[in-house]
């Protein structure tokens, strides 16, 4: 039924030229009546600093996978059967299987392996999750890239198919929606086509990484690709020669003003800095701020989070605090919404256990059932 | 307020380690102004001198003074220990990894320390 109503709303769209942010087919959130299911907290015991310095959180079965800065080692591994942390990887340092920094974890559909992408180093470190169990820290694989510079921030790495799959957001002119590398992480190819959203035409090509900035993720049952937006409140799914296969707008009404500035160097002294072409009003908000792919289907953490203070005369209410995770299919119809009381800044679920982990911008960690 | 003002630190550090990576590309032969001579270093590697990390950490207090501590080091947490800072005090870290301009900045420091091949730089406020 939930399926039925918003194939409807499609096929209005298709038939009766909507008006919307999108230009072309699109699916909106608002027009589709999904279940609602509120996530239960749950105490978790285990150690409170877990997450401190938290950049990211993943589940691998029964492992949770914490990326953390201000440890001497950048990933931490809690089995939350004993609530014990098992292992720590990636030793802070340029040396083999050493890392300068880790933000974001990758996990393979099997959760045999997982890998972090050093920023710094133009490097992915892949390790076997069997080896680092049995005290193995080293990874079983590395590659580099060795023009780093011209990678632009390379965050969610995303390895299928023999192939390294990433949506930078860069700062030249030849940054593309996705780029694609070989397994030996050379070789970058651009593809892949931005949505046609209202007021993003005719943008300088490095401002779209900017506007477009999201989590990426590989859906391996359908063989496909899914970015949700930070700054926009969509989510498009893509097919792996990077053509959009669709668009999901929502769950609010969210357009968000931005400027571009092509001046966007600035010297200090000797140092050139360039920094991001795009600046985003004073009341931006996050909104999508993770995505996940399990079992065919598609999560979306939904926050809606202001990214500074509110003023104290502010005209517009703010959201109720909670976090909204959406799931949508593989071709992103949306199936269900799942409620949390707090705002997570990263998070993973396991729909088998019905099992949510995420931290928030205070690095608590939050367990979560539903 | 906290939380928010820790999501644009987070995105900050993104943002300044890649952009900071570019920058250094850009700098011309100078490089870094070197480390005064007579500012302390505190080495905490063992054996002395081994340390690849050199670490340094700006300490804003209370009472609005602040203050920054350098460190050599294999252990960015054994540096905050030493600097008396907590990991709930921390509110920001930057790597830098051109070994050039490290080099530049230690200028005066090399002989000491001879294995520096990264520089930690960490911000933290006492509560």
């Amino acid at each position: 039924m939930v399926v039925a109503l918003c194939m409807l709303s499609l096929l209005l769209a298709v038939g009766c030229a909507q008006k919307g942010p999108l230009s072309g087919d699109y699916i909106d959130m608002t027009d589709c009546d999904v279940p609602t299911v509120q996530a239960v907290e749950v105490p978790h015991g285990l150690d409170e600093t877990l997450a401190y310095g938290a950049t990211d959180i993943r589940l691998a079965d029964s492992i949770l996978l914490i990326a953390r800065q201000y440890s001497d080692l950048f990933i931490h591994l809690t089995d939350l059967r004993s609530g014990e942390t098992v292992a720590k990887v990636q030793h802070v340092g340029r040396g083999p299987g050493e890392a300068v920094n880790t933000f974001y974890i990758g996990v393979s559909e099997d959760g045999e392996y997982f890998w972090a992408h050093d920023m710094q180093l133009g490097r992915i470190n892949v390790y076997r999750m069997s080896d680092v169990l049995s005290g193995n820290g080293l990874p079983s694989r590395s590659v580099t890239f060795e023009d780093r510079f011209s990678q632009g921030h390379v965050k969610d790495v995303v390895m299928a198919e023999g192939r390294i799959y990433t949506a930078p957001e860069g700062i030249t002119d030849d940054v593309s929606r996705f780029v694609v590398y070989d397994s030996t992480f050379n070789n970058p190819q651009g593809m892949g086509e931005w949505p046609a959203l209202e007021g993003t035409a005719g943008l300088p090509g490095p401002a779209y990484s900017s506007v477009f900035e999201g989590s990426l993720v590989y859906i391996p049952e359908a063989d496909r690709l899914a970015v949700a937006h930070y700054y926009e409140p969509l989510v498009s799914i893509y097919s792996m020669d990077g053509t959009l296969l669709s668009n999901t707008w929502g769950p609010d009404e969210y357009m968000q003003e931005f400027s571009v500035n092509e001046n966007n160097a600035t010297q200090y002294g000797d140092v050139v800095m360039y920094g991001s072409m795009v600046g985003w009003g004073e009341d931006v908000r996050s909104l999508y701020s993770t995505l996940r792919s399990h079992e065919g289907r598609l999560y979306a953490l939904f926050t809606g989070e202001r990214m500074s203070a509110v003023p104290e005369d502010a005209a517009v209410e703010e959201p109720a605090a909670g976090s909204r995770i959406m799931v949508l299919d593989s071709d992103g119809v949306p199936l269900e919404e799942i409620r949390t009381d707090r705002v997570l800044m990263r998070f993973d679920i396991d729909p088998e256990t019905r099992d949510i982990w995420g931290f928030d911008g205070d690095y608590n960690l939050y367990h979560y059932k539903y | 307020m906290k939380h928010t003002f820790r999501i644009i630190i987070m995105t900050a550090v993104l943002t300044m380690s890649a952009v900071a990576a570019d920058a250094q590309i850009l700098l011309g032969g100078g490089g870094l102004e070197p480390l005064d001579r007579e500012t302390v270093i505190t080495d905490l590697s063992s054996p002395a001198g081994s340390g690849n990390l050199f670490v340094s950490i700006s300490v804003d207090y209370p009472d609005g003074s602040d203050s920054t501590y350098y460190y050599v080091t294999s252990s960015q947490e054994a540096a905050c220990e030493a600097a008396g800072i907590e990991l709930s005090e921390l509110m920001n870290m930057m790597q830098f990894t051109d070994e050039g301009h490290i080099r530049s900045y230690l200028e005066h420091f090399l002989g000491r320390f001879p294995k520096i091949d990264l520089w930690i730089s960490l911000s933290a406020a006492k509560e």
